[in-house]
């Protein structure tokens, strides 16, 4: 199989929808994994591919809104719930916690090929944003203890002068550094470098005393 | 004093003494010996007086004699001087026959007065010798004056009276010197007689004056030596008896008086002694006697009284003062009619009033004892006028007011009895199997429908169904076999034909051999409690179905899911057999296999259905073999979807090889929906491992099956375990409080029981057992 062959994992403890699942996307092409429960899932072995995570939501063990909740901290594909009887908050919840969809058993065919679509396109996304973000990261890493200091300073737009004031030390100085960062993590403009800053989450200084 | 004396005495004085001596003689006879001595003494004193007396008198007659003696001598002297004086007056006269005729008269008067004078003189002089001379000279005298006088008147007449004259100067002259000398010689006789008179008179007068004087005192000294012994020896032992009757008198019974002597006092000391010892025992047996009489009074229960006729009360026994409770400090002298209660006033009185002797009368009285209480008093009156002791009516009375209390007590709870039998349609019965005795209370005549008479075997066994005849028989036989307990319920028919339902409950009396007495027992008729059974039973199938088609809607979402499983399956394994049927080429593998899973949903989303329109579907209870485990996992089947949704894990731990139970499906797997929904939410908040646990496991002997449900949960506060199966008994803010008790009455129903604990660690525990086997009956529907 071709390793960027996009990959649905289906986590379901019933087997009649596991197995119904699974011949479904295999019908239509999809390469498929099945899990009976969330602890099945997460110690399995998963491809780098485009992915995307078919989860009941009442699971036994860990359910499916605490297997989201797990899997926000990593880079893991989106999810498109499945529910036999679905209340209102756990829908908001898990859309809050960004599914890509929430269906109630019996859905549609469509709706679920539609989402597991809409999912794996998502996942390319945001596999590329993953990428650009660990180089961003990858630069960042690169500077000085005292450039990171200055670093948001910078982008939030104070000037050398009184930057230099907040941190203790001399205009020219300060000058240098905004050079090396500029430099460092390849900003061709200070508004680039705003923008790398915003990914990277980097936060404004607080306000001076 | 008189021993002494009697020492100094003669040995016959002595014994006189001896015998006089305190207590040898009588008394009587001792004063009659001290009256007969005195009286001879003064009889001796007397005796002397009057010998002297006669002495004297002896002495004075013999003076007499003399004087007589000398008077006649003086007399005749007197008269031969008259004489011849005479004779010569009358010779000077010459009167002749005159001196004759006077002659003749002197002589006779000489004669006589001679005669007198030999009769003076014919004694002989005391103590000497007739003189002689004075005899002679009278005969001279005598024998001469005749003849002078014949003489002379013989001269007289004569005339010749100087012959006369000279005679008598003469011859009578002669006779006056004889007469003379005779006069001297009876005056020297009388003379010397007066003087040895008057010695002697006076020797008497001497003996007279010393022996009354020495009689006198003798006696008066002996008198007093006697009246003083004869006083002492009556004084000493009067005294000492006297103190004796002193001490008697001061009740000293015990007193013993020393007695000696075989007399008067001696035997009044013995007497007295003997009093004494008999008034001792006497009073001992008094005293013996009125301690008896006092404490039988004292410590009865009865108070008595004696009063007058007018009620006035003179004696009150100390236990009435104490025992009655009257507010009085001292009943005596008040009226018996102050503490009667008004309203029994006319009794008393009439009880109380005059009557014949010794009549006994009896009333009963009400009076206010201390604290305002109104106690009663049985009395018993007997009107003893006569009896000097009593003279009044003697009252026995006795505090009834317990006893009425428990009479009246007894009457109410003997008509609470009969009014419990009559309201609870419980009739009392008892029959003796030896005799076909029958005793049946008015509610056992009234439920088997006959009129109050006597009862009898027959008319019971006309009553019971014919149907039930022999079970009720055969129970009857085995309690008189077995003398033990007999309890069935059975149909009888009442004369309008109608049914009626009885309980009956009994037990065999045995005498102390252990043979049988009779059978006694209660029949109750339970046809409206059969009715309300049948009515309760309807409302409680009705009401666990309401609470299964509620619980049927809390689990919607999770039937939801149930259903949605299988439905999900079929729709997705449709749609792929579908797109592999439209494949170029198709895979008809797959689609088979899509097929057969579709086959396999549909089954099982069939199965929720059935389960759940059991559910909700209103049908009679019906008992039938079960195996328990089964039943528990279809109920476990329904909330599944439940169990994760609350991210709850289920632990089913079933015992293997478990008998059959008999009961309601759907009642029990109700039971067991609801325990393992309520455990579900008892651990709606806990944070940690939410386990539930469902286990089954064999128990006894009695062979049962305990069914355990077990959450991880809070556990049970103590205070709400006792109302847990309680209806209406929630903590739940929407609770009905239906859930647990329907659960009870269920297990209840299926002769189970159910109860529900705290865990020691976490969480709690709910558990039912039910009878294992399938002999188990179950008091599901109606019986038969």
């Amino acid at each position: 199989m071709m390793p960027d062959q996009p990959i649905v994992f289906v986590v379901d403890d019933d087997l009649s929808v596991r197995e119904a699942l699974c011949s479904l996307l295999e019908s239509v092409g999809l390469r498929v994994a099945a899990f009976g429960s969330a602890q099945e899932f997460l110690s399995a072995e998963k491809p780098d591919a485009p992915a995307c995570l078919i989860l009941d939501l009442n699971l036994p063990g860990t359910n499916g809104l605490e297997l989201q909740k797990e899997l926000a901290a990593q880079a893991a594909p989106p999810i498109v719930f499945i529910t036999g009887h679905g209340d209102i908050p756990s829908t908001v919840q898990a859309m809050k916690a960004g599914a890509i969809e929430f269906l109630s058993k019996p859905f549609r065919e469509q709706d679920l090929l539609q989402a597991i679509e809409a999912a794996l396109a998502l996942d390319r996304i945001a596999r590329t944003e993953r990428s650009e973000l660990e180089q961003l990261q990858k630069q960042y890493n690169l500077l000085t203890p005292r450039e990171r200091e200055v670093l948001p300073f910078v982008v939030a737009g104070f000037a050398n002068k009184q930057t230099a004031g907040d941190l203790g030390t001399s205009e020219v100085t300060i000058g240098v550094h905004r050079g090396q960062i500029m430099r460092k993590m390849g900003a061709r403009s200070l508004a680039e470098l705003v923008r790398m800053a915003d990914r990277l989450r980097i936060q404004a200084p607080g306000l001076p005393k | 004093m008189q021993t002494g004396k009697a020492e100094q005495t003669s040995p016959a004085a002595h014994s006189i003494l001896a015998a006089l001596r305190p207590g040898r003689l009588r008394i009587g006879a001792r004063l009659t010996l001290s009256f007969i001595a005195i009286v001879l003494l003064m009889a001796a004193g007397y005796a002397i007086a009057l010998w002297q007396f006669h002495e004297l008198q002896l002495q004075q007659e013999a003076l007499d004699r003399a004087t007589r003696k000398s008077a006649a001598v003086l007399n005749l002297q007197s008269h031969l001087f008259a004489f011849r004086d005479r004779l010569e007056e009358l010779s000077e006269n010459h009167q002749g026959e005159q001196f004759v005729r006077d002659a003749n008269l002197l002589r006779e008067g000489m004669l006589s007065d001679i005669a007198g004078a030999k009769r003076a003189l014919d004694e002989p002089p005391a103590g000497r010798e007739r003189d002689s001379f004075v005899i002679v000279s009278l005969a001279a005298i005598e024998s001469a004056v005749p003849v002078q006088v014949d003489a002379m008147a013989d001269l007289a007449k004569a005339g010749d009276w100087p012959a006369i004259r000279l005679r008598s100067d003469h011859q009578l002259r002669q006779l006056n010197n004889i007469t003379a000398t005779l006069v001297n010689r009876v005056a020297a006789e009388v003379s010397a007689e007066r003087t040895l008179v008057l010695k002697k008179t006076r020797q008497a007068e001497q003996w007279v004056a010393v022996s009354l004087l020495g009689a006198g005192s003798l006696t008066l000294l002996v008198a007093a030596a006697l009246g003083v012994f004869v006083t002492r020896s009556i004084t000493r032992p009067l005294g000492v008896l006297g103190r004796g009757a002193q001490a008697l008198a001061r009740g000293e019974f015990g007193y013993q008086v020393e007695v000696s002597g075989r007399d008067e006092l001696g035997d009044l000391g013995r007497v007295f002694n003997r009093t004494a010892s008999q008034l001792r025992e006497l009073y001992a047996n008094l005293q013996e006697s009125e301690a008896r009489f006092r404490s039988l009074i004292e410590h009865s229960s009865d108070f008595i009284f004696v009063i007058d006729h007018d009620g006035t009360v003179r004696y009150a026994s100390p236990s009435s003062e104490r025992a009655l409770r009257l507010p009085l400090h001292n009943l005596t002298g008040r009226s018996i009619y102050d503490f009667i209660h008004q309203d029994d006033l006319p009794r008393a009185r009439a009880a109380l009033g005059r009557g014949a002797p010794d009549t006994i009368r009896t009333f009963e009285f009400r009076y206010g004892a201390a604290g305002g209480e109104v106690r009663t008093v049985e009395a018993v009156v007997t009107n003893l006028p006569q009896s000097s002791a009593m003279a009044g009516m003697v009252v026995n009375a006795r505090d009834i007011t317990e006893r009425q209390l428990a009479q009246e007590e007894l009457r109410r709870s003997e008509a609470f009895l009969a009014e419990g039998e009559r309201l609870s349609h419980t009739g009392s019965w008892a029959w003796k199997p030896c005799n076909d005795e029958v005793t049946w209370s008015i509610e056992h005549h009234r439920i088997f429908g006959f009129e109050l008479r006597k009862p009898s075997m027959e008319m019971f066994w006309e009553r019971v169904h014919p149907e039930d005849r022999p079970r009720l028989r055969q129970a009857l036989d085995k309690a008189i076999g077995e003398k033990g307990e007999l309890e069935l319920e059975f149909r009888i028919v009442l004369p309008d034909s109608s049914i009626r339902f009885v309980h009956t409950a009994g037990h065999a009396v045995v005498d102390g051999t252990g043979g049988l007495v009779e059978l006694i027992g209660t029949t109750m008729d339970i046809t409206e409690r059969k009715r309300a059974e049948d009515a309760l039973r309807q409302a409680h199938a009705e009401v666990a179905h309401v609470a299964r088609a509620a619980s049927m809607g809390e689990l919607t979402a999770s039937i939801a899911h149930e259903v949605s499983q299988p439905l999900t399956g079929i729709v997705v394994n449709a749609t792929a057999g579908l797109r592999w049927l439209a494949a170029e080429p198709s895979n008809l593998e797959k689609v088979k296999e899509n097929l057969e899973r579709i086959a396999r949903d549909g089954d099982r989303a069939g199965a929720v259905v059935t389960r759940i329109r059991a559910f909700f579907k209103k049908s009679a209870p019906k008992s039938e073999r079960l195996d328990i485990n089964e039943t528990i996992l279809e109920a476990v089947s329904l909330i599944n979807g439940e169990l994760r949704s609350k991210n709850i894990t289920l632990d089913t731990r079933l015992a293997e090889g478990l008998p059959p139970v008999m009961g309601d499906r759907v009642q029990l797997q109700q039971v067991v929906l609801n325990l393992l929904v309520n455990g579900i939410e008892a651990m709606a908040d806990t944070a940690g491992a939410r386990i539930l646990t469902v286990s089954t496991e064999r128990e006894g002997p009695p062979d049962m099956i305990k069914v355990r449900v077990r959450d991880s949960g809070p556990g049970l506060d103590a205070s709400i375990i006792r109302n847990l199966f309680d209806a209406f008994y929630t903590t739940k803010p929407a609770g009905m409080g239906m859930g647990l008790a329907i659960c009870r009455s269920i297990i209840e129903a299926h002769r189970g029981r159910i109860g529900g604990f705290s865990n020691e660690g976490e969480g709690a525990t709910f558990e039912f057992t039910l009878p294992a086997g399938d002999t188990g009956s179950m008091k599901l529907g109606s019986a038969p």
